[in-house]
């Protein structure tokens, strides 16, 4: 996975464009995984919870 | 603290609803109009996404003037005395995740935001005379790359932002930041009455 966009100057130096985006899809990702982790967290401790009223 | 029928505490004033609401649109606004042709959803993109871009700018800057002229700044600013809510105590007006997405969005809107000016000079709209000049291609480069680093934490921060928005037991802050109010026994239940700042 590219983690930058290269492109070249007038005299064939190589320079930055920006950020690859293949980085996208770590982005949207990264979010997904926060979600789904305390989703379940959230599940568990409801669980647990109930469990102790009982 | 004034107090309203039926119990509710004002938590956010009007100004300070529109400023979060125009900040939402413009961002999606952006993200989708940036996004969008990269994921092969192809449609004249740029006019979109400049005038966007003025919008959340002057946002911006309305907000910091506000917060920081008519508004306790330091209520939004993470403390170490922050920490203690990790072992139960309640928080001000702002909890301590509540200040870290603040701060979060806070690096990305502006980051976002001055290289976006920037930027500007070089596509060339209504406010500047396109000059690509007034940069080399590698500070153009960097300045396109901090504004796609701001681009990714965006996507990342509008997904955490709205699932912990529209959770069940967040419901009342999202009820605020619509209608500005929350019940008294709602504010008892998260913070310490009476420290929640301004509205």
């Amino acid at each position: 996975m590219e983690l930058l966009r290269y492109g070249h100057d007038a005299w064939g130096q190589v320079v930055i464009n920006g950020v690859s985006w293949d980085l996208l899809g770590l982005a949207v990702g990264a979010g997904a995984a926060v979600i789904v982790i305390h989703a379940i967290y959230r599940a568990i401790g409801k669980t647990s919870g109930r469990n102790r009223g009982n | 603290m004034a107090t309203e029928p039926l119990d509710k505490v004002q938590r956010h004033a009007g100004i300070d609803r529109l400023f979060h609401w125009v900040t939402a649109a413009t961002m999606v606004v952006l993200l989708a109009t940036s996004l969008l042709p990269i994921i092969g959803i192809r449609f004249a993109w740029v006019d979109l996404h400049w005038m966007a871009g003025v919008l959340l700018t002057v946002a911006i800057v309305l907000h910091i003037v506000r917060a920081t002229f008519w508004q306790q700044l330091m209520v939004i600013v993470p403390r170490p005395a922050d920490l203690a809510e990790f072992s139960g105590a309640r928080p001000g007006k702002y909890s301590l995740p509540q200040k870290l997405m603040h701060l979060a969005w806070a690096l990305a809107v502006v980051a976002a935001a001055v290289t976006g000016v920037l930027l500007m000079i070089k596509a060339g709209t209504p406010f500047f005379v396109r000059n690509p000049y007034v940069f080399t291609l590698g500070t153009w480069g960097y300045l396109t790359l901090l504004h796609d680093l701001a681009a990714l934490l965006s996507v990342f921060l509008i997904m955490v932002h709205v699932y912990f928005g529209l959770l069940p037991e967040k419901r009342a802050y999202l009820r605020s930041m619509a209608k500005g109010w929350m019940t008294r026994a709602e504010l008892r239940a998260h913070h310490r009455d009476g420290e929640r700042g301004p509205p």
